[in-house]
């Protein structure tokens, strides 16, 4: 059997009370490459959907805590494409056509024949990489994923993983730098998810002070302390049913880390100040911008919580990595009456945008107040992107650092900017210029890859570089 | 009894070899089980590990271990002390034949 994407192999959860089951089911299907887990009761496979990505899930239908029916109707709720074989020593037709009814891929009576619950098994876990290709194909179709707007290699492997947990249980951390979208992503698992009829609560571990945290998470009981006049319903609670985002959970205090990992694990918590237990089903979404390995290390993060937490990691890429993505998230966050200019792109695509899709974002909302005749010009942009030495090369070779000089505001205000001159037109030339050394820039000197960007043949380049006196930036091959 | 009723060393998959000494050592913690179940009358106890049986037998070369389960798991729901002390008095042969045949 072909392994699946990242090359993991594909998993199987067995539920079953008897260890001679899975001992032999693991056996069974080692021989077509599979790797097993397993689950004793309905308790151990809850937690098991919660840790691991079973590509199928084989399923007695007798458990010692609950039905098998009970669990079936679980998964099939939380983990709608997920296909479950029932195993059952009891065929009576109905308990048969209720688990079919409930969405059971199929049923395999007890004993089982090996041949064919290893048939049974490949043909469910290839339905479900059917199942996972095509919503896959259908979002590079739309080109994104939920609200994200993307199409660097990067982000696609982002969107591949995000389609693997979407559909889960699973506890999820998200790394990334600052700014790169942490919650739009944790959003979008929520959105894909059994859980979005469900709240999304996102809490900003950074953003709270210490003393209110605790109640902020778990809610207070009314005079638990001065001030608290009434009761409050905290994060966790307020989750019930649907997603958690501990947003920036490194900064959270290691006295609330034990606190908080006792309620990851039980899913139960006191509020402060209050004596009952209360439950919340919810699924965990963790974010961060440190890499919690060193925080581990440096004693300021719990081992045990970041276990937790760390079950299954994606990496947001940061903008810099994008590539063109710059340049199709400039035009999204646009107005449609502006434009970029070609210098502005290729200035877009030469700063390194520390501060990432926030910073971008923030940077067309500026320029898009003060640019003027429809287009957006490289000094409608803040003062620090113009000023950073990497844009200052691409603005050189682009020979508009001295019409952005002169045109430079006072400051990067609306209001300075409308005391400069307003930008002329400009020749048929003078664009031509700008264009085709806008597209030397941004292909790094690749005379192939700007002919290409520019629709022209490779001798009319030529010709065009020595009359406009362009010259190429130094580059470690042309292509 | 026939060696393929007792699961005996003729045609065994290869992939069952390893597994059916565990297998057969856990199938002698059962008779013990079930033996001081049928001596406290724990009726519902004799049923399930009959059940468990039934499930597990024929999947590892032992279809006459599924068969004896399911006259265990009977024998537990009547409140049969007669049939369940049979079934395992003959699972008992089994399972030593079964060992002793490798």
């Amino acid at each position: 059997m072909s392994r699946p994407p990242h090359d993991r192999p594909f998993l199987v959860l067995v539920v079953d009370d008897d260890p001679s089951i899975g001992t032999l089911a693991a056996a069974c299907l080692k021989r077509d490459g599979l790797d097993t887990v397993l689950a004793a009761d309905a308790r151990a496979c809850e937690r098991a959907l919660a840790r691991s990505l079973p590509d199928c899930v084989l399923l007695d239908l007798h458990l010692p805590d609950r039905s098998g029916l009970d669990v079936l109707r679980h998964i099939k709720h939380r983990h709608a494409h997920l296909p479950v074989i029932m195993l059952t020593a009891d065929v009576a037709v109905q308990t048969v056509v209720a688990a079919m009814q409930m969405g059971a891929w199929d049923y395999l009576p007890k004993p089982f024949d090996r041949t064919k619950l290893r048939a049974t098994v490949r043909n469910a876990i290839t339905q479900h990489r059917l199942t996972l290709r095509v919503s896959q194909l259908e979002r590079e179709a739309t080109g994104g994923y939920g609200d994200m707007i993307a199409a660097a290699p990067g982000m696609e492997r982002l969107f591949q993983q995000m389609e693997r947990v979407a559909n889960s249980d699973i506890t999820v951390l998200i790394h990334g730098e600052s700014g790169t979208g942490k919650e739009l992503v944790a959003r979008a698992l929520h959105q894909a998810s059994s859980r979005s009829t469900g709240a999304f609560v996102a809490i900003n571990c950074a953003a709270v002070p210490e003393t209110l945290a605790a109640s902020e998470l778990f809610g207070h009981e009314k005079g638990s302390f001065t001030g608290a006049d009434q009761r409050r319903v905290g994060r966790l609670e307020q989750a019930d049913g649907g997603t958690l985002l501990l947003d920036e959970i490194a900064e959270l205090d290691l006295a609330l880390q034990a606190k908080m990992l006792r309620a990851l694990q039980e899913r139960r918590f006191e509020r402060v100040g209050g004596r009952h237990e209360i439950k919340s089903d919810f699924r965990l979404l963790a974010a961060t911008h440190r890499q919690l390995e060193d925080e581990v290390r440096a004693g300021r993060f719990r081992e045990d919580l970041f276990f937790r937490i760390a079950v299954f990691e994606l990496e947001v890429p940061a903008l810099r990595e994008r590539g063109d993505d710059v340049l199709r998230l400039a035009q999204h966050f646009l107005p449609r009456t502006l434009r970029l200019a070609e210098t502005t792109e290729a200035l877009l695509c030469a700063y390194p945008w520390p501060g990432n899709v926030r910073e971008l974002q923030n940077a067309l909302e500026h320029a898009s107040v003060i640019a003027a005749h429809g287009t957006v010009r490289p000094e409608d942009l803040p003062r620090r992107i113009r000023n950073h030495p990497d844009v200052g090369r691409v603005l050189q070779a682009t020979g508009t650092a001295a019409a952005t000089r002169r045109h430079q505001p006072a400051d990067d205000s609306p209001a300075g900017h409308a005391a400069a001159a307003p930008a002329a037109l400009r020749t048929l030339e003078q664009l031509e210029r700008d264009a085709i050394a806008a597209s030397l820039a941004r292909t790094g000197g690749n005379l192939s890859e700007a002919c290409r960007a520019l629709g022209i043949g490779r001798t009319t380049l030529y010709r065009k570089l020595e009359r406009y006196g362009i010259r190429r930036p130094s580059t470690e091959g042309d292509g | 009894m026939s060696e393929r009723e007792s699961g005996g060393p003729g045609n065994v998959d290869p992939l069952l070899r390893p597994l059916i000494p565990g297998y057969l050592a856990a199938r002698r913690e059962d008779l013990a089980m079930l033996e001081s179940a049928l001596a406290e009358g724990a009726w519902l106890r004799i049923a399930g590990i009959g059940h468990r049986l039934a499930g597990s037998g024929g999947s590892y070369g032992f279809p006459h271990i599924s068969k004896l389960g399911a006259r265990l798991e009977r024998a537990g729901e009547a409140r049969d002390a007669a049939g369940a002390r049979q079934a395992i008095q003959t699972l008992h042969q089994v399972v030593t034949q079964a060992l002793a045949g490798g």
